[in-house]
């Protein structure tokens, strides 16, 4: 009779990126290798993202292309290409799925795995597994990765945060010495959760590091920093609190829209931003199979406050017509007219399952100031074919006429697409 | 304007680089950078690499001489030849292979190179003129020029 094989010790991995949106320009554009690089946001103004070539001249992220320019004038800018990056994350996660049966999309760029059978997949001890990890990761997808192995996400993370660029870091193995140096050479403001002002609340009690912070006691943690830091407390010590989430909790909220360009106070180009991203809003929503009645739309403008605004519908709906209408009339009430607006968020809220809603039996209708009286088309036939033809053709092959004013965005494709429309991650 | 180009070594054959002395256009932007050969409107003599009839060449990039009988410019906007006010020095559209554009001091990446025109001058010295057009939204913030050289396959 066989003996009982010995219980594999549950260990979380972290995989993250070496400055993802670089290595996955790099992946495509090798004259981009060994240089300074930045990647640009949506409107060429800022710095997204950083070489460290460019990092180590100065460089930081959010700063303008201008200051960046004159910090590093050999420094060569790219425009930000989101589709392709998830081209890249999506076989990142589908090469971690290989070696773990459970990998949780974190972001774009970063992964949490079970790690334990790793020594088992690659037949070799812990180490030299995650480095055999790392090695195929730059192989097979071309990005350079960094990877942390502890008991926990919280000590794996740092684990990979401590080894970058393009290390391993397995934080188990380490002597109790070792890892207690570890934790004192790592300052609290490095855990995931402790802002600015949670360090500045340790700080006052002499907490600096991550040793100072585990040698407090877990109550007084707790009332500090609530149950979050208990958390990252016992987290730090090697019992795992936070597990690794496969799928994504129920939305409380869908939120799309974002700068409009610059800025603009023409009316029609105005009313196109807002169908462009009732049109985005829609797809997100139908991605997570819910839909949405309560609606609210805010805006920035330019010189003057800014304005938020709401409708609750009667019914759940994800109808173009009727959320676009209903956008439309927002827009309307906002008084935004001739005003020039620099930003717009269009937010679906009390989402609800499809499979779970009670439909009435009455007709019910939301009445536009107008005196349009909108019914809800939930499986409208025109919308229907609308994402099925965007599904098979790409994203915006069929929209709206109404966001034919917007002929630039429309004809770089590279703006087809943003950051939060890459779907399925835990976080943005 | 697009007021300079640079070229990723592997992209020019070994036998153009002495014959047009290309060593000393050689740069490196980082210790684990590849060489780039770069070549810039504000030098003595500029010059553009071009690719024209299958050939690889390097020629005289735009005209600052009066006299010699063809625009005083680096540039060609696209409208005006598209209008014809170029039509009597008969251009013909080159390609510019470029790996990265400059502009207002900020270098930018370009995918496959720009479009070009070739004409000849009074002495028959063949010239060669980048294609300009508006710039979109997105180049006017990044370089905060309004004119934009025209890409092969790309608008930035």
């Amino acid at each position: 009779m066989a003996g009982k094989e010995p219980a594999v010790k549950k260990l979380i991995g972290h995989l993250d990126s070496d400055c993802f949106y670089v290595s996955a320009e790099r992946v495509r554009f090798r004259a981009l290798r060994g240089i300074p690089v930045g990647v640009l946001g949506n409107q060429g103004a800022c710095v997204i993202a950083k070489s460290y070539e460019l990092k180590a001249a100065g460089v930081k992220t959010g700063v303008p292309i201008w200051d960046a320019r004159r910090i590093c004038p050999e420094a060569v800018f790219v425009k930000r290409d989101f589709r392709w990056y998830e081209v890249l994350s999506r076989k990142m996660l589908d090469l971690l799925h290989e070696v773990s049966p459970t990998v949780e999309y974190y972001s774009i760029d970063e992964m949490f795995f079970d790690a334990s059978q790793l020594p088992r997949v690659f037949g070799t001890s812990m180490e030299a597994a995650t480095q055999q990890l790392q090695q195929r990761m730059l192989e097979e997808v071309g990005v350079p990765v960094s990877i942390g192995i502890a008991e926990t996400r919280t000590l794996a993370k740092l684990g990979s945060d401590s080894s970058k660029p393009f290390g391993v870091h397995v934080l188990h193995d380490l002597t109790e010495r070792e890892h207690r140096e570890f934790l004192r050479s790592t300052p609290v403001e490095e855990l995931c959760g402790i802002g600015r002002r949670s360090a500045q609340k340790l700080a006052d009690h002499k907490i600096y590091n991550c040793l100072e912070f585990i040698r407090a006691d877990s109550t007084f943690i707790r009332k500090l920093l609530t149950i979050k830091g208990e958390g990252l407390w016992w987290e730090l010590q090697g019992e795992p609190v936070q597990k690794i989430v496969t799928q994504r909790p129920p939305h409380k909220a869908i939120s799309r829209g974002g700068s409009v360009g610059g800025k603009t106070a023409d009316p029609v180009e105005q009313q196109a931003w807002i169908v462009r991203n009732v049109e985005r809003l829609i797809e997100a929503i139908d991605y997570h199979g819910v839909f949405t009645r309560h609606l609210v739309l805010t805006l920035e403008r330019v010189n003057d406050h800014g304005w938020a605004g709401q409708v609750v519908l009667a019914e759940p709906t994800n109808s173009f017509k009727m959320l676009a209408a209903v956008y439309r009339e927002l827009l309307e009430r906002s008084d935004s007219r001739r005003k020039a607006i620099s930003h717009m968020h269009l937010i679906a809220q009390k989402l609800s399952y499809r499979d779970e809603i009670q439909r009435t039996l009455f007709e019910t209708a939301w009445v536009a100031s107008n005196g349009d009286r909108l019914t809800d088309h939930p499986l409208d036939k025109v919308a229907d074919l609308k994402q099925q033809i965007n599904q098979k053709i790409g994203r915006f092959a069929i929209r709206s006429g109404e966001t034919l004013h917007l002929p630039e965005i429309y004809a770089d494709e590279t703006n087809d697409y943003d950051i939060c429309d890459v779907q399925g991650k835990m976080c943005f | 304007m697009c007021q300079g180009i640079s070229l990723a070594r592997c992209e020019i054959p070994e036998s153009l680089i002495e014959r047009y002395r290309l060593q000393e256009r050689i740069i490196r932007r980082g210790d684990d950078g590849g060489d780039e050969y770069r070549f810039l409107l504000a030098e003595r003599t500029p010059l553009l690499p071009v690719w024209d009839e299958n050939q690889f060449v390097m020629l005289p990039w735009g005209n600052r001489d009066r006299r010699a009988g063809v625009p005083v410019s680096g540039w060609c906007p696209q409208e005006s030849l598209e209008s014809g006010a170029w039509s009597h020095w008969e251009p013909r559209e080159v390609f510019i292979p470029a790996t990265f554009g400059f502009d207002r001091g900020v270098w930018y990446q370009i995918r496959e190179g720009l479009k070009g025109i070739l004409l000849a001058d009074r002495r028959e010295q063949p010239r060669v003129y980048i294609l300009t057009q508006r710039s979109t939204h997105y180049y006017e913030v990044m370089t905060r020029n309004n004119r934009e050289p025209v890409m092969v396959g790309e608008t930035i």
